[in-house]
């Protein structure tokens, strides 16, 4: 055969080279006197002929794409809980992708499933989900949205939100890509990647393919969920580099895009991504990517060893800038390249200023883009890199907001000028929207922070300052002396305060002027349909949406141009994916816009009906009702009449369960859930307006695709809805004439009622955090039972106040909850002492927490003598507690021993561990308070043990504090530090604030025992400043021990240098503070930190 | 982490030595191989999606880089390392093949992963692989080059361009080589 095989082969190859029909020719040439060999190669030609794709495919390959095949497909129209598939999608990473609708939200979602054998290994879906948790976390206007990691029967998957729009790579096919739209994307590429990387995750296959570009050229980056999370622990080098490279689709897929380091199996960080954009840009550019090679080696030597492909710019400054922005991106050594996202942010920025204006930007000027505008003012679109940890909570939004560039520019502008900026227009008119926009936009301007605080449901003027407080979590001392609080806290705090819904509160605004007089750096935005009528404030009018000329002719393009346009057809879309702005219905569209004065409620309200109406039978039937409306009482401003006028249109093309469910929402305040709706809203005064559970949801859909309710952004586990404000009046007023008010108010309250008691029992126990999240979340729906039974339900009232005596407490809304339970404890009957017990003891908790001891006393024997009555020993310790901390508190410390030593008995007869720890605790506490640590370090040890096995956290560091106080008192420094160490390191693994102060001020003191007082001090400057910023008040003991080391600290060091280095402490951030705090005291960093004059620690 | 390092540089070693010439140097880096392409295969198989294929190269570079150490390794190294590799792909396909015939037919009762009974069952329906592998053998008797670049470029996953440049011949030869293989090996297996 060998030998026949090499005469075949030659004649084989020259066959194959030629056409086929002209073999038979050749061979007859070829093997004119060997039939055998002519016959052997026909048989082969044959074969080659048949062969076609046989092996064509590598082995593997082949095998991969039949193994999966089988996997379960999700149908079309098949439901998934409340999502129904559309169509398969097909893109996106791991896992099958498919177009589905959320039945509940009515919404189109992006469905992922993670492919089953995932779901078998349940430590590897378990780190799936938290990644994909993480990244859900993320909510950036740049990262998909993930809306919900969920199960249905044995299929896990991952709703995102859906993007329309083209993904990068067919941008860059098409090839159409100009130089201000590809500085446009980048810019909101490396913003995304700039929010991921503070989050701590960089997504590692930035590529054209995970980038989409919407038709509104906002730009989303996809798949998050494969993302890992950084990688920061050095020694896991080794590790992380086997986690990469057995992730499976790490190497997968295109190596265009690699790094260096990720080429070379290295450990990857955020530069990588950085690097990856880079890639993207230089083929954004010149349509070619910057490193190839003939195989996937020499790609991959070519990344890391070659240079980039040269990119032949020339021309304008601005270009050759853009250049060298991608070399740094390309830069092999990670140290050459950007160092954050938010450094090639600020180039992109300054190049973009510098693009030369051609005809073709008149295309790019971009709907969702400050910059565009040219104006001085550099807003970036998101919290970017510019803006490192600035704290806000402002909640993301679910749709974009639509035109108001000019707007917001301006608003900004106003803010940088003055000091109280009122955004003034009607109910509707999208103030809030344009407020929150304008906030986040301008974070980089507010280091300390912007803080969103809504007064929508605050009707009483007194409370404003509560609500002001509430984001920063400040000390409640009573509502006076919370006030100056706040003027201390943002004395020297450049801080911006977004104030929503000021109109209903009018009277409360002399606090904002004494606030701004006191806090110069503070600045104020308020929305209001009223101005505040304040000295400095600056007020702005919110305009409508611009609207084309109703006359005009203008293409549907040009219409477009239109924020009005522009945000009906978004509107509509979302209920109807196939429409479209057209020629035929263009100008109903904007005759619509135009009626409505473009106002963006309203708009919504009219396009939220396309699913069922056309644009011309909207126009008509919306031009008849304000029609009606413009005839009848004008005793409303024109706008605000066409508002109400959207509002009564939009009510009456409701069927009668709808319109039932509508008026009854409107009793809730700040918020519902379904179940909530479906509790309280059933039934109204006459039964024939009774609403079945399938009523409530149909009805309740409807109400949501017609915008009557507004889906909010949730933080639990239910999704959560409100109406708007003017929304809601519009339903109270309908509510009350329909006299249903009684009884929906009634159910309103039983629901939040049986809430809070079966919150009750749990708020003390192991998922009490989860439960008291809860009522926070309908914090203002029991403030309106509260303040409903006040009136017209006094037993309500009363057990109200009983089963969130707690939760007042714990949360600190200590003012308000003190009222409450005041103005419950007068009407409790002493027939039911168990209620009476409950509401003292909450009392006298509220009160000692405010610092009124003698009502805290007063209100807590009350507790014991009730409890003692009924012979509840649990709660006999409790007040014996209670009443221990208040004497301690008084400084009656014999007092606070005597009840605290009643108390543990108690609690050792009736073997309640945490009662136990509780009271030795505070005997530890008075021991050390008197100086006798000897017998202080016992207590504190077994409060130490009994906390480690309840796992009590807070209790654990708390007894470590403790422990390495009575050290350090005993001279045994060595043990002080570890023990302050561990509670430090245990602080920060649970994100326990209290008690780190503690642990820093021991550092402090054992620093100045080692013969440092200048980190000493630095220490001490930052444990104040962490129990400044969370309103901390010291214990006694702890008091003391802090006044003694300072007191040695001002005899070690003059006082210019002392108030240098606690100033510099406090401006420690958090990571400084653990880096000082734990770091080596040896360490050379440390003590050239420390100047020379340090001694040698010993 | 020590271990994985002390691995690598062992791995080069052997690379260097079997360039060298020296022909039980392969066999003592074949194993190695074939372990860590069988683990990473195997996981591949069970993540990934409908739809994309899968690049034997690009698992084969990931072994790559695990198994060697990168300060010491030269570039024809690499070429060597692929030859074993494609190898060795050969063999965890083939192997696995013929475990599922013999469980077919009631053989043993082998306690297989998940995972790699579905490898073998999907297998079953393209390719015989082990009819293959027999075929590859007796092609290897009389053009052992043929029978080489069907194993780079079948078991290993490579293209003309990466076949030629590990074998260190054109690609024009390789393309030849490959139809006139391709044409006998379809006539053994399906003619």
């Amino acid at each position: 055969m060998s030998d026949d095989w090499q005469k075949i082969k030659p004649i084989f190859d020259a066959a194959t080279e030629i056409p086929a029909d002209r073999r038979r020719e050749f061979l007859e040439r070829a093997c004119a006197d060997d039939p055998s060999l002519r016959s052997e190669v026909e048989k082969l030609l044959a074969s080659f002929e048949k062969a076609e794709d046989f092996l064509e495919n590598p082995a593997v390959g082949e095998v991969a794409s039949l193994i999966i095949q089988p996997v379960r497909a999700a149908e079309k129209d098949q439901k998934f809980g409340f999502y129904q598939i559309v169509s398969p999608i097909g893109r996106g990473g791991m896992g099958e992708v498919y177009l589905a609708r959320d039945l509940r939200l009515r919404r189109p979602v992006a469905l992922k499933f993670l492919p089953a054998e995932l779901v078998t290994d349940p430590t590897r879906l378990g780190r799936f989900q938290r990644e994909a948790r993480t990244a859900s976390a993320l909510n950036h206007p740049n990262v998909i949205t993930i809306y919900e990691i969920g199960q249905f029967e044995d299929r896990h998957f991952i709703a995102a939100e859906f993007v329309e729009g083209r993904t990068l790579r067919e941008r860059i096919s098409a090839g159409d890509l100009k130089m201000p739209e590809i500085l446009d994307i980048a810019t909101q590429i490396a913003t995304g990647l700039a929010a991921a990387h503070r989050a701590g995750i960089v997504h590692r296959d930035i590529k054209p393919e995970n980038i989409m570009i919407r038709p509104d050229r906002l730009v989303k980056i996809l798949d998050f969920g494969l993302a890992k999370p950084t990688e920061k622990d050095a020694s896991a080098d080794s590790q992380s580099l086997r986690h990469t490279l057995t992730n499976p689709g790490s190497v997968i897929g295109t190596v265009n895009y690699m790094s260096p380091e990720q080429a070379g199996g290295e450990n990857i960080d955020l530069q990588t991504d950085l690097w990856s954009l880079g890639v993207c840009l230089f083929e954004m550019i010149s349509g070619r990517i910057p490193f190839s090679g003939k195989t996937i080696n020499h790609t991959l030597v070519a990344i890391m060893e070659k240079e980039p492909l040269p990119l032949e710019m020339s021309g304008s400054p601005a270009l050759q800038e853009m250049e060298a922005v991608i070399s740094k991106l390309l830069a092999k050594p990670t140290e050459n390249r950007y160092q954050t996202a938010g450094e090639l942010l600020a180039d992109l920025r300054r190049i973009e200023k510098r693009l030369p204006h051609e005809a073709d930007d008149v295309e790019t000027v971009i709907i969702a883009k400050p910059q565009s505008t040219g104006e001085n003012v550099l807003l970036p679109t998101g919290p970017t890199a510019e803006t490192p940890e600035v704290p806000h909570n402002l909640q993301p939004s679910q749709t974009p907001l639509i035109g108001r560039e000019k707007e917001i520019v301006r608003i900004a502008q106003l803010i940088r000028e003055s000091r109280l900026v009122t955004l003034k227009g009607i109910g509707g008119t999208g103030k809030t929207r344009l407020a929150r926009e304008t906030a986040r936009r301008m974070l980089g301007d507010f280091p300390d922070g912007v803080f969103f605080i809504p007064l929508a449901d605050i009707k009483n003027p007194e409370l404003v300052v509560l609500e002001i407080a509430r984001p920063f979590k400040l000390p409640e001392t009573g509502a006076e002396a919370l006030a100056k609080t706040l003027r201390e806290f943002f004395q020297n705090k450049k801080l911006l305060l977004v104030i929503d819904n000021f109109e209903q509160v009018a009277g409360a605004a002399p606090v904002l002027s004494d606030l701004l007089s006191r806090a110069p750096e503070l600045k104020i935005l308020v929305t209001s349909r009223l101005l505040l009528k304040l000295e400095r404030e600056r007020d702005f009018s919110v305009p409508p949406l611009e609207l084309p000329d109703p006359q005009g002719s203008q293409s549907p393009e040009e219409l477009l141009e239109y924020a009005s346009i522009r945000l009906f057809t978004e509107r509509a879309r979302a209920v109807r994916g196939d429409f479209r702005l057209n020629g035929e219905n263009a100008h109903r569209v904007a005759e619509i816009c135009s009626d409505l004065e473009g106002l963006p409620l309203a708009i919504e309200l009219a396009a939220a009906r396309i699913r069922i109406l056309s644009p011309e039978q909207i126009a008509r039937r919306l031009e008849n009702r304000l029609k009606i409306l413009t005839g009848g009482g004008r005793d409303r401003p024109a706008r605000q009449q066409t508002m109400r006028g959207a509002l009564e249109w939009s009510y009456d093309l409701l069927d009668e369960a709808e319109k039932n469910l509508f008026r009854r929402l409107s009793v809730f305040a700040g918020g519902f859930d379904l179940e909530a709706a479906e509790t309280v809203c059933a039934s109204g005064k006459s039964p024939k307006d009774q609403l079945s559970e399938t009523d409530i949801l149909d009805a309740f859909t409807s109400l949501l695709e017609n915008s009557l309710i507004a889906p909010t952004e949730f933080a639990g586990e239910e999704p959560r809805f409100r109406l708007l404000e003017v929304v809601r009046e519009f339903a109270l007023e309908l509510l009350a004439e329909s006299g249903d008010s009684e009884e929906i108010r009634k159910g309103h309250a039983a629901f939040f009622l049986s809430l809070a008691e079966t919150a009750e029992p749990e708020i003390l126990g192991p998922k009490g955090r989860e439960w008291l999240d809860r009522l926070e979340e309908e914090y203002e729906n029991i403030r309106a039972v509260m303040s409903w039974a006040d009136r017209f339900d006094r037993d309500t009232l009363v057990r109200m106040a009983a089963a969130t005596r707690d939760f007042w407490t714990i949360r600190n809304h200590l003012t308000e909850g003190h009222d409450w339970m005041e103005k419950a404890l007068q009407t409790a009957s002493e027939d039911s002492p168990e209620i009476l017990y409950k509401i003292s003891v909450g009392l006298g908790h509220t009160a000692k927490h405010q610092g009124d001891f003698d009502a805290a006393r007063r209100a807590l024997q009350k507790a014991l003598e009730v409890s003692r009555k009924i012979g509840h020993q649990k709660q006999i310790a409790v007040s014996y507690r209670g009443l221990s901390m208040t004497a301690k508190g008084q400084g009656d410390y014999a007092g606070a021993r005597d009840y605290a030593e009643k108390a543990l008995e108690i609690s050792r007869q009736m073997n309640d561990p945490l009662g136990i720890a509780i009271s030795v605790n505070t005997l530890g506490d008075l021991a050390r308070i008197e100086g006798d640590f000897s017998k202080a370090r016992p207590f504190h040890e077994e409060a130490l043990r009994i906390c480690r096995e309840l796992n009590n956290k807070q209790g654990v560091n708390c007894s470590l504090n403790n422990l390495g106080a009575v050290a350090f008192a005993e001279g045994d420094f060595a043990r002080a530090g570890e023990f302050y160490s561990q509670a430090l390191k245990a602080g920060r693994e649970s994100g326990e604030k209290s008690t780190l102060s503690y642990s820093l001020d021991g550092l402090a003191a054992l620093a100045l025992q080692g013969g440092d007082p200048r980190r000493a001090a630095r220490l001490a400057g930052a444990a104040e400043h962490l129990r400044k910023s969370l309103g901390f008040k010291m214990e006694k003991a702890e008091q003391i021990f802090r006044e003694n080391y300072l007191e040695r600290l001002s005899s070690e060091l003059d006082e210019a240098t002392l108030g240098k280095w606690l100033e510099r402490g406090e401006n420690l951030k958090t990571g400084e503070i653990f880096a000082l705090a734990l770091e080596d005291r040896n360490s050379p960093l440390l003590s050239e930190e420390s100047g020379s004059s340090a001694a040698p620690p010993d | 982490m020590e271990n994985e390092k002390k691995d690598a540089r062992q791995i080069t070693a052997l690379l260097h030595e079997w360039k060298k010439g020296k022909k039980d140097a392969f066999d003592q880096l074949f194993p190695f191989v074939y372990h860590e392409l069988r683990r990473r295969a195997s996981a591949y198989l069970r993540n990934e999606r409908r739809g994309h294929t899968l690049q034997t190269t690009a698992l084969v570079n990931e072994a790559y880089l695990k198994l060697v150490d990168k300060d010491e390794i030269e570039w024809e190294d690499r070429n060597h390392f692929f030859a074993i590799a494609a190898q060795a792909m050969r063999r965890i396909l083939v192997d696995h093949a013929r475990t599922k015939k013999r469980k077919k037919r009631g053989g043993e009762n082998e306690d297989l992963p998940l995972e790699e009974a579905r490898f073998v069952s999907a297998t079953e329906k393209s390719v015989d692989l082990v009819a293959l592998d027999d075929a590859l053998n007796e092609l290897a008797q009389f053009d052992r080059r043929q029978a080489q670049v069907v194993e780079l470029k079948y078991f290993g996953g490579m293209t003309v361009d990466e076949t030629a440049e590990v074998l260190g011949i054109s690609n024009v030869t390789v393309r030849r080589d490959w139809n006139m293989a391709k044409a006998w090996l379809h006539g053994r297996l399906k003619g």
